[in-house]
């Protein structure tokens, strides 16, 4: 029976590290998961194994950041703004606002909403091609999600320009700013 | 000059890559680091650094052979430039001047 690094730790490294060094990383892993599981068993070999991962989080989600350039910031933000708020208004079209169908408000500021959101962040990730940016994605619609609910609640409340706005802002920042593929240096 | 200063950890990366020679890929740069100074090295951080060096052109790298040791993926191999070695000299001479330095304190507190 042969030893496997832990499944999670396959994943995360893809997730932030910069595309080009990806390989090369999860290279280094395998190898020195290998030959740590050859010389100490594979319980040590894990253990290193989690610890260079989650040891290596940051400073590879660094390095991803540092790949940015303004330009694709740009489209990113563009992409996601446009996917979230072009398509729920062309669904605000066709169905009618404020119209009673089913469970309309819901599914327009809950589900949708978050529908939306994943998809302007999964845009930001395409054209970034930073799939650090997936998590973010994901983190802004599920803050979103509750807001959505209330907002269904009380629709006539502030919450939906509070709310939208602030979902706006956030899908704009978090699939936008990680939408970069070449560097804003800091150095 | 011109290739600013290095950090320690840049320092130490630049002087594991040479000491390494051919065999400079990720895994072998770390060991020479450990083996060296005892301190365990991050994949992460010293991929940081290698990328940031590159970027500086003080590094190069190209893609060597995949083993099934590394799960079928490829080694990326780095190679000291130039400025590289001018910009360890540099800081080599920087530390020298402040041993230096000290050591004079010492003796004459």
């Amino acid at each position: 029976m042969s030893a496997t690094p832990p499944p999670w730790g396959r994943w995360i490294v893809p997730v932030s590290a910069p595309p080009r060094e990806r390989g090369a990383i999860l290279g280094d892993l395998e190898e020195g998961f290998r030959r740590r599981a050859r010389d100490d068993g594979p319980a040590s070999a894990r253990f290193w194994y989690a610890g260079q991962v989650l040891r290596s989080l940051l400073p590879l989600l660094q390095a991803s950041f540092e790949e940015l350039s303004v330009r694709r910031v740009f489209a990113g933000v563009l992409a996601g703004l446009v996917l979230t708020s072009v398509a729920p208004a062309v669904v605000d079209r066709l169905v009618g606002p404020g119209s009673a169908a089913g469970l309309g408000l819901f599914a327009w500021y809950g589900i949708l909403a978050t529908a939306t959101s994943v998809a302007g962040g999964y845009a930001g990730v395409r054209i970034a091609r930073i799939r650090a940016a997936a998590p973010m994605a994901f983190l802004v619609s599920f803050l979103y999600a509750p807001l959505g609910y209330r907002i269904a609640a009380d629709p006539g409340s502030m919450l939906p320009e509070v709310g939208w706005l602030a979902w706006m802002l956030c899908g704009a920042i978090g699939g936008g700013v990680l939408a970069g593929r070449r560097t804003l240096r800091t150095v | 000059m011109g290739h600013g200063r290095l950090t320690r950890f840049e320092f130490e990366v630049i002087a594991a890559i040479l000491c390494a020679g051919e065999d400079a890929y990720g895994v072998r740069i770390a060991d020479e680091i450990t083996s060296r100074t005892g301190r365990e090295v991050s994949i992460g951080s010293l991929y940081r650094t290698l990328k940031r060096l590159e970027d500086r052109g003080l590094l190069s790298c190209y893609m060597g052979e995949a083993t099934a040791e590394r799960g079928g993926r490829a080694k990326t191999y780095y190679r000291v430039e130039g400025p590289g070695r001018e910009a360890l000299r540099e800081t080599t001479r920087q530390i020298r001047s402040l041993l230096d330095g000290l050591a004079l304190e010492t003796r004459s507190g």
